[in-house]
């Protein structure tokens, strides 16, 4: 998911790298001095995930977490997975530090969404629903990804439907992988770590 | 502060496991009596196969194109235009690879105008019943048998250094370290300033 330098056109780089530049405002706004830790842990989660390897079929799929990082950092998810991806940049080559903007845009935005959207869900205080809301997290932040990705290749000139199939296909165990992953990472956080999720959207 | 604690332990734990891998794509090639041969392929396992490898000139004019076979590997004919050239591997989904080929590579000195001045022995060739360009091209052959070896643990080797390391992993890790160091630092000040 991580995508290489010298494949995407100029517009695509600079819409990348705006919004992940407004994402990363808002998100170190809304950094204080109790959830600094907890950005930079994230952080290193998930620099650390990324380079976990699992032989799928003739090629390999490594971790992302951005479900995990996006439901407990909300907007901060942002700078968390920015500096993740700089660190991979320069140490690994992996993706580039010209597409950072889009590789931030493309793996920050859906974890930004899943808080939204599976958040208020994870904080209930049942067993069943912040399980499958945390599964259903990891699931879709992958899910999400794989299709911006395929946008911003699709914006570049690559054939859409190609691309996309190319990328959902690959990425589908990482899917369910990434779900179950999210799903005990939750489970077992909100039991020796509440206040994780203390804050944020709740249900009425 | 313990929960920070074991989860920088998982994440070393799960690095020294050696699952860590760079994943990308990387191309490397060479060039053979008359061949451009390469592979293409992840550092650290995986060969990228079926995968569409183009050739370069150095103005981006596309010369050849072929694809990798299942093993990763591929091969082009030497094309007739100037060396420099560029290997451009799109492995899809956004993976693409480079690799140069060099003026030098080709057996082309880097300064084409030093080669113009034939080496005065070479008009001789006293060798019974071979003559000089035969003789060079005995010579090629041979060496680049005796080379072939050579290049493919040199292929070898460079797949295994791109291989994330343990010490840029601990780096990495260092640096976020670091960098929280650094936020907490201006917050406090801030926080300082905010109660004078």
């Amino acid at each position: 998911m991580h995508i290489s330098e010298g494949v995407l056109s100029g517009p695509v780089l600079a819409g990348g790298a705006i919004i992940s530049a407004a994402g990363l405002a808002l998100g170190l706004k809304k950094i204080d001095y109790e959830s600094l830790p907890r950005v930079a842990l994230l952080s290193a989660v998930f620099f650390v995930a990324s380079l976990i390897h699992l032989p799928v079929g003739p090629s390999s799929i490594h971790l992302v977490l951005n479900g995990l990082v996006g439901v407990i950092l909300g907007w901060s998810a942002f700078p968390a997975l920015f500096v993740g991806l700089v660190l991979q940049a320069v140490l690994f080559q992996f993706g580039g530090l010209t597409v950072l903007g889009v590789n931030t845009a493309a793996m920050a935005l859906p974890a930004v969404l899943c808080y939204y959207l599976f958040g208020p869900f994870l904080r209930r205080s049942g067993k069943l629903a912040p399980l499958l809301a945390a599964f259903a997290a990891g699931f879709c932040a992958i899910l999400i990804s794989a299709i911006l990705t395929a946008v911003s290749l699709y914006c570049s000139g690559e054939e859409f439907l190609g691309a996309a199939w190319a990328i959902l296909a690959a990425n589908l165990p990482g899917m369910v992988l990434e779900g179950v992953i999210t799903s005990l990472a939750v489970v077992f956080l909100k039991k020796v770590r509440p206040e994780l999720f203390g804050k944020g959207p709740t249900l009425k | 502060m313990r929960q920070a604690t074991s989860v920088i332990f998982f994440c070393l734990i799960m690095a020294v496991a050696g699952l860590a891998q760079a994943h990308r794509t990387s191309v490397y090639a060479y060039v053979e009596g008359g061949w451009i041969k390469g592979e293409g392929y992840m550092p650290g396992g995986g060969k990228v196969s079926n995968q569409p490898v183009q050739l370069l000139d150095a103005g981006g004019k596309v010369l050849a194109e072929t694809k990798t076979a299942q093993d990763g590997s591929f091969s082009l004919p030497v094309p007739n235009g100037q060396p420099p050239f560029q290997l451009v591997l799109n492995a899809g989904a956004g993976h693409r690879a480079t690799f140069d080929l060099k003026p030098a590579d080709f057996g082309v000195p880097e300064k084409p105008a030093a080669a113009q001045k034939p080496a005065p022995a070479a008009k001789q060739a006293p060798m019974a019943g071979v003559s000089a360009p035969e003789l060079c091209v005995l010579v090629q052959q041979a060496v680049e048998k005796s080379l072939a070896p050579m290049r493919a643990q040199l292929a070898e080797m460079t797949a295994r250094s791109e291989k994330a390391s343990l010490k840029d992993i601990i780096g990495g890790l260092g640096w976020i370290a670091g960098l929280l160091g650094l936020a907490a630092y201006l917050k406090a000040r801030k926080m300082a300033k905010g109660a004078r």
